[in-house]
């Protein structure tokens, strides 16, 4: 009984740092519009292929306007802040990118990101894209750009509107100043 | 020798400043003091004695009684304790003087003289209707039952009921039987007087334990008290920890 009783209180505080564990990017996208009926999908992953398929998404797409912009808000929590995040945004007809026009063999169009470090434990920071217009389909073989998300494009832990988020010895502001 | 010193000790004993003590002036009754009395056991007796008739020409009765007493105890001449016996009846302590009477008659009796035959059977009779009774009715056979009369333990031998002499007076009784309540008893006894006293033990019932000696409740407490200080701590550590923006669209990273 006693033991039990020794366990759980182990248990209780042994995770009870009392501190934040977790970080929190919120990714926002400005989709681009879109006179047929699309839907971008976001597929956010860490450290995988491009080339490869991810598969499915629990969620939909978000549905393009077909004129004017609509934006995407996804948070994305990490308790690893040296995660790189690997994003997709697949442009498909079918909400959930089942159609076979959408098969990304078949060269379906995509936005391919790579966002470098944006994650600091305890601090919310902020990925803002905008993506100007739905890319064209691809040619078989041929593959999207990656685009690289600079971490010091990473909006955080400082007010105002800064062009780069990081001091000047190169570390990001939501990083422990190193002086 | 010992002939010569204890027909002095009859002497002062005839001399002696009870006056109903002077009966046992015939030298021949104490000329059968026990033999084996040494010299020096007959001078300490007669000094005694002698201690005695002071005491109770000085009114210190109850010095006489121990003087007397011993002497008697010393010598065995039934003159310290028919002393004796008188000093206990002028001190009112009946139960004790009867009792000093009984013996007198019963084991001196026959060398006793004539008058201190006469007045001891008196004496003991007067003295025996002033002894006053305490009867202890409603007590159990068995187990046998821790009495106290006055502060002073009494023998419970098993009759029923339980008869206690003592002489008149305030007196205080305390019975006691496992598993029982004590039964108290104060009161006052007359001279003579026969008193019936019920004695109604009830049992012991066991005093609840209040909750606050029961292992379980602070068992229980404490278990209560560690869940839901690891439910507060709990608690506190999500509220510390950051929560997403956005409710419809959320992506955990699994490392």
């Amino acid at each position: 009984m006693t033991r039990a009783l020794v366990a759980l209180v182990v248990v209780a505080l042994a995770p009870s740092a009392g501190c934040a564990r977790n970080a929190i990017l919120e990714v926002e996208v400005e989709l681009p519009p879109s006179p047929e009926e699309r839907y971008a999908l976001f597929q956010i992953r860490h450290e995988l292929d491009f080339a490869l398929s991810w598969g499915g998404e629990p969620r939909p797409g978000h549905r393009l306007e077909a004129s004017g912009t609509n934006l995407a808000r996804i948070s994305v929590e990490s308790e690893d802040e040296s995660l790189d995040l690997h994003v997709k945004v697949r442009y498909c007809e079918d909400a959930g990118c089942g159609a076979p026009a959408d098969d990304e063999s078949t060269g379906a169009p995509a936005s391919w990101f790579v966002v470098e470090q944006p994650f600091y434990v305890g601090h919310r920071t902020f990925w803002r894209e905008r993506i100007e217009a739905v890319p064209p389909r691809l040619e078989p073989g041929e593959r999207p750009d990656v685009v690289v998300i600079d971490r010091c494009r990473i909006e955080g832990c400082t007010g105002g509107t800064p062009s780069t988020f990081c001091r000047l010895d190169g570390t990001h502001r939501c990083e422990p100043s190193g002086g | 020798m010992l002939r010569c010193v204890a027909a002095a000790l009859v002497c002062l004993a005839v001399l002696g400043p009870v006056p109903s003590a002077r009966a046992q002036a015939e030298e021949d009754r104490y000329a059968d003091a026990p033999p084996r009395l040494s010299e020096s056991d007959v001078e300490e007796a007669r000094s005694l004695f002698v201690a005695g008739s002071a005491a109770i020409e000085a009114g210190r009765w109850a010095d006489a009684v121990d003087s007397f007493r011993r002497s008697y105890e010393v010598s065995g001449v039934p003159a310290a304790l028919y002393n004796m016996a008188m000093a206990l009846r002028a001190l009112g302590r009946h139960r004790e003087a009867r009792d000093a009477f009984v013996i007198l008659i019963d084991e001196h009796g026959p060398d006793l003289p004539v008058e201190m035959m006469r007045n001891g059977l008196v004496l003991r009779r007067e003295e025996a209707e002033r002894v006053a009774t305490l009867v202890l009715e409603g007590l159990a056979a068995e187990p046998r039952h821790g009495i106290t009369f006055d502060g002073s333990d009494v023998q419970d031998g098993g009759e029923r009921p339980l008869a206690i002499e003592t002489d008149a007076g305030t007196h205080s009784l305390v019975v006691r039987l496992d598993g029982h309540r004590a039964f108290l008893w104060d009161g006052a006894l007359g001279d003579g007087e026969r008193l019936a006293l019920a004695v109604t033990l009830a049992p012991e019932v066991a005093p609840r334990r209040g909750v606050l000696r029961r292992p379980a409740f602070w068992i229980v407490t404490g278990v209560v008290l560690l869940a839901g200080a690891a439910v507060g701590l709990w608690l506190w550590d999500r509220s510390q920890q950051l929560d997403p923006q956005s409710d419809d669209h959320r992506v955990v990273m699994r490392p």
